[in-house]
């Protein structure tokens, strides 16, 4: 299967001289599209840093980030914003909802920011908001009036919007118990398999990284495991244990 | 807090700057009384401009406790190198040394070592060291004044060191012989007052009383002292109008301090409730908030007051010029010192303003429960910082304020009114902002898609700083606005009035400003000198003169009798019913016209009897009619020059009004008054409308400081605006992140922040219409003519108030660089983490 995003020996540094920290070396990774791909690891081990690369907000040091065939390190920073904008769905642990902002105009935000009409935007954001669990009595309510299900579910439907090709989560759970986390991880996976949405989740937890397809796990900014899920496991990873 | 620091910087240094100039301004006035009157404790005159006989002053020397009385002739000339530079003229018995030393010159040596070749040289001038090693003049030099009757040439014979009279400021100082000094400036034997020292034995009242009942009626007998409160109160209009502008300032930096406080308290709220956990009282939590922001004041006062000492070098030319136009004022060179009372006043007012912007936004931060705190992390306090019920009694308070001045019609129930409407007006926002909310929602997208709808969501997040600003920018440009409507009323009520008094084809003048804007009066042998250049049909001689009538100032306007009898220069443009043939009344001397503004603040009407008390003694006349006229905010009487100069023994001429004959050309007559009279007298020839142009220049000199002003608002709003935004997108650094994450361009993010700015200021300068102009109207129909007294006509300067919505929106966009620059240049990633 060809690479529909493809890290190609990537070292990210801060700072310079003797100041300098490596936070990823040498990191190179293949993920075919449609594919669930969580990322593990614990704190510091840069697995942010990785998904902050591939979503293009930030440039690698050394090397390369691929995507469907485009070389995003190399665009100017408008393009990277449009590609973004147009292609990457981001989810993140603290949901990010803009806070003036009602949930239906939260989630219609990217496609306004496209240019998209205003009836054809407020259609689709309602199709999105169904998708994901959220009816018509939460569209007019400000995120502050949300659980935070109930908010991450938007801040889904927010990233989902566009139809993107690469869905980024980083630690989209951590602000959740366990019982909501598992509803947002079974919707991440719904998407992923009725989209062919190429997923990437970015957690510290083992139990949310047996999700994907796959899993990698980061340590000190390198990867030192990366595990296919067996065909008996049903497409779901076999948790990795810490050693 | 920088930002605080800086608005109250301003602030203070606005009413420094101004109490500075203010007190440098009534200070230099002073001096020049002082030192003109010497050690005299008595002055008999005849009022401002009108002679009295020199002879009358051995029958004021034999009043019993009188030591000395010396006759003066105290006139102005002029320079005739181009810069009208004024010299003030003293004459006195140069022979009679008592007399001189009633002035405290100290005489060089070998001045007047033969008094009699001076004495018979009417040319003969002393004059100070200061202002001739300024001039590069030394005794027996030349040098050729402008004097009433004309351009005259005089030698000097002496110098006098700085001290006694010879200290008046820059030296601009003409002593004369009493004789020559009246056939140059008055006529033989006529003299401007009479200095009186009184015994050292002697109570000056006892001596007072006894000249007023000995001296003829009309002639005034007063104290220098008493000079200075009639000086205090010219001037008090003028700077009480100067000094609410310096209010106004403090006012806009009350609302920036306020509205910054607010943030920078919510902002810590979190500090503050585990404070109060720990057991601290909220009344201790408050009090160390007001302590902090007083300490914060005292940052801005420090800055402010030297800030204002610089301001006020700048302003001082301005405000002298106002102040002098505006009380019709010789002024000279005016030395601005720093004044501690000034800086008090100024650091007091700062303090007292932050204190006061401090307390409410502290006291609701310090109260704020743990658990709102918590809740409202992100989130501006829902709270109103006015509640609604009090909202409700501002609102009425204001206009019952409003009502009250429309009623009283005085200075200060226009200015409690003016400060209550600015305050109603800062109040009122909160609330017309949550009423506006609905349609701003709607708009923002429908103009400008996701980035309107963001930057409307942005400033409506936060409701209570929003109002704030734009009420900030609303004060400020509306005080602008209102002073121009004002400043416009005037000129425009004085180009449509002056046609209407001063008639005729051309008009001959001085071109010195002897006083304010009143040119320097001439002989009235100027009229024949004109009546007889060809071309000529008629000539009207006009006098004015400042008077005083039912305690207090007013003018005159003294006509050529034919300027009411005949209609050679057209018939007068009357207001309301006259008497029967009442240009005939007038030229004969038998009535009088009275000005529109005299009605209103004297209160005779049409058919009135009117008595001045004129040097000569009372004068009854009746009022004819009325008519519009600006030469006093009080009132101006028109009479007939024939009966002034009877009576005031004033043979002066400030214009002569010409006509020309049928058929031969304006400027060919104009041409020749000039070539004939322009060496001999030195005039001015204009045609009417230039003189009534130059009129109008005066008006916008007086005005001229407004653009100052308006500089510093504009300043005060870039503070303010920028202070919101900048607070605005410090506080969404997160959001901006998030938006940068979306996808959204650098560039679009500062169209966010730009958004952010042109709705304040679009909301602003319609804020500052509605006040500016509002207050506008209020002032020229109420307060104006309440405060100054005179009466106009309202002009919108519809141009200038584009110009100042232009500029604030122009000011806002600007003021939003740099917080656009900072949403531009931000790293999404650094964003995202922030808290």
């Amino acid at each position: 299967m060809s690479a529909f995003l493809s890290i190609d020996n990537v070292t990210k540094c801060y700072g310079h001289g003797a100041s300098a920290t490596t936070v990823l070396t040498n990191v190179a990774l293949s993920v075919p599209e449609g594919e669930f791909l969580s990322v593990m690891g614990p704190s510091g081990s840069g697995k942010s840093t990785l998904l902050n690369l591939i979503a293009g907000l930030d440039t690698p040091t050394i090397g390369r980030v691929v995507v469907a065939g485009h070389d995003i390190t190399a665009l100017p920073d408008d393009e990277r914003s449009d590609w973004r904008l147009q292609q990457v769905g981001l989810i993140f642990q603290g949901f990010n909802l803009l806070p003036t902002f009602t949930i239906e105009e939260n989630v219609m935000c990217p496609l306004e920011f496209l240019g998209r009409p205003s009836r054809e935007s407020r259609e689709r954001t309602r199709v999105i908001l169904e998708q994901v669990d959220l009816g018509r009595a939460v569209y007019h309510r400000r995120p502050a009036e949300l659980s935070g299900g109930e908010q991450q579910r938007a801040a889904i439907a927010r990233a989902l919007v566009v139809g993107p090709s690469l869905l980024l989560a980083d630690e989209p759970t951590g602000n959740l118990d366990s019982r909501t986390g598992e509803v947002v991880l079974d919707l991440l996976r719904r998407l992923n398999q009725e989209q062919r949405v190429t997923v990437v989740l970015v957690t510290h937890s083992a139990l949310a990284a047996t999700y994907g397809d796959r899993t990698v796990e980061l340590r000190d900014g390198r990867i030192v495991r990366d595990v296919r899920a067996p065909a008996e496991t049903g497409g779901r990873v076999i948790p990795l244990r810490e050693s | 807090m920088a930002l605080t620091v800086l608005a109250v910087a301003c602030g203070v240094a606005l009413v420094c700057a101004i109490d500075l100039v203010n007190r440098a301004v009534y200070a230099s006035f002073v001096e020049i009384l002082d030192i003109m009157s010497g050690k005299a404790a008595l002055q008999v005159t005849p009022g401002e401009g009108a002679l009295l006989p020199e002879a009358l002053a051995a029958e004021v020397k034999e009043t019993p406790g009188v030591e000395l009385a010396v006759p003066v002739v105290s006139s102005w000339a002029f320079l005739t190198d181009g810069s009208g530079e004024q010299l003030t003229v003293h004459g006195v018995d140069i022979t009679n040394d008592d007399a001189i030393r009633v002035y405290e010159p100290a005489r060089q040596s070998g001045l007047l070592e033969d008094v009699l070749a001076f004495l018979n040289q009417p040319d003969s001038i002393i004059l100070t060291e200061a202002f001739a090693a300024r001039h590069h003049l030394a005794v027996e030099d030349p040098l050729e004044l402008d004097t009433p009757t004309g351009r005259r040439r005089f030698v000097v014979r002496g110098l006098l060191a700085p001290t006694g009279i010879a200290r008046l400021q820059g030296g601009g100082l003409v002593v004369m012989d009493i004789g020559a000094a009246e056939l140059a400036f008055t006529r033989p034997g006529l003299a401007n007052r009479i200095d009186v020292v009184v015994r050292r034995d002697a109570d000056v009242g006892v001596v007072r009383d006894a000249l007023i009942a000995k001296l003829p009626a009309g002639l005034r007998v007063e104290a220098p002292a008493q000079r200075r409160v009639d000086l205090q109160k010219v001037l008090r209009s003028v700077q009480t109008l100067l000094q609410a502008v310096g209010i106004f300032g403090l006012f806009a930096a009350f609302l920036i301090t306020f509205s910054r406080l607010n943030v920078v308290f919510e902002a810590r709220v979190g500090q503050l409730a585990v404070l109060r956990s720990l057991g601290v009282r909220s009344r201790r939590v408050w009090w160390e908030l007001v302590k902090e922001s007083a300490l914060v004041g005292a940052f801005g006062i420090a800055l402010g007051i030297p800030a204002g000492i610089g301001l006020a070098h700048l302003l001082l030319p301005l405000i002298a010029t106002t102040t002098a136009i505006g009380a019709k004022l010789a002024i000279g060179e005016v030395a601005l010192s720093a004044r501690p009372e000034s800086m008090l006043l100024a650091g007091g007012l700062g303090l007292g303003t932050v204190i006061l912007a401090a307390l409410v936004p502290a006291r609701q931060a310090a109260r704020m429960a743990v658990i709102d705190t918590l809740r409202n992390r992100d989130v501006e306090s829902e709270r109103p910082l006015v509640p609604p019920r009090a909202t409700g009694v501002i609102l009425l308070v204001a206009i019952c304020g409003v009502v009250w001045h429309l009623i009283a019609v005085t200075a200060l129930s226009g200015l409690v009114a003016s400060a209550l409407v600015t305050i109603t007006m800062a109040v009122l926002m909160r609330p017309a902002l949550d009423v506006a909310s609905p349609l701003l929602r709607g708009l923002g997208p429908g103009i400008a898609g996701a980035t309107g709808r963001y930057a409307i969501g942005t400033l409506l997040r936060s409701p209570r700083r929003t109002a704030l600003t734009i009420a900030t920018i609303g004060i400020g440009f509306g005080v602008v606005l209102w002073l121009w409507t004002l400043a416009g009323s005037f000129e425009r009520s004085v180009r449509e009035v002056m046609p209407g008094v001063l008639r005729g084809d051309l008009v001959v003048g001085s071109p010195n400003v002897a006083a304010g804007y009143i040119e320097a009066p001439l002989d009235d042998g100027l009229l024949e000198a004109v009546g007889g250049i060809p071309g000529v049909r008629s000539v009207v001689g006009e006098m004015t003169a400042d008077w005083q009538y039912g305690g207090g100032p007013i003018a005159l306007n003294a006509f050529d009798p034919s300027y009411f009898s005949e209609d050679t220069f057209g018939g007068w443009r009357f207001i309301g019913r006259t008497l029967p043939d009442a240009g005939a009344l007038v030229a004969r001397g038998h009535g009088v016209l009275v000005s529109e503004n005299f009605v209103h603040n004297v209160g005779l009407e049409v058919g009135d009897l009117l008595t001045l008390d004129s040097p000569s003694g009372p004068l009854s006349v009746r009022v004819a009619g009325v008519t519009a006229d600006f030469l006093s905010p009080r009132g101006t009487v028109l009479l007939s020059r024939d009966l002034y100069r009877e009576r005031w023994r004033d043979p002066h001429v400030t214009h002569a009004l010409v006509r020309v004959d049928h058929g031969v050309e304006v400027p060919t007559v104009r041409e020749r008054i000039a070539r004939t009279l322009g060496v001999r007298y030195g005039v001015r020839v204009q045609r009417l409308d230039e003189l009534v142009a130059w009129f109008a220049e005066q008006v916008r000199r007086a005005f001229t400081g407004l653009d100052v002003l308006a500089m510093l608002v504009l300043l005060v709003v870039l503070v303010g605006v920028g202070d919101t935004l900048a607070a605005g997108t410090l506080e969404r650094t997160r959001e901006l992140g998030v938006l940068r994450a979306l996808g959204l361009r650098r560039r679009r993010m500062g169209r966010i922040v730009l958004g952010e700015a042109l709705v304040l200021g679009v909301l602003g300068v319609a804020a500052a219409v509605v006040f500016g102009l509002g207050l506008g109207v209020l002032w020229v129909t109420t307060t104006f003519p309440a405060l100054l007294g005179w009466t106009l006509t309202l002009h919108v300067p519809l141009a200038r108030a584009a110009g100042v919505a232009l500029a604030g929106i122009v000011v806002c966009v600007f003021a939003a660089y740099l917080p656009a620059s900072r949403a531009v240049r931000l790293d999404p990633v650094v964003a995202l983490r922030t808290e």
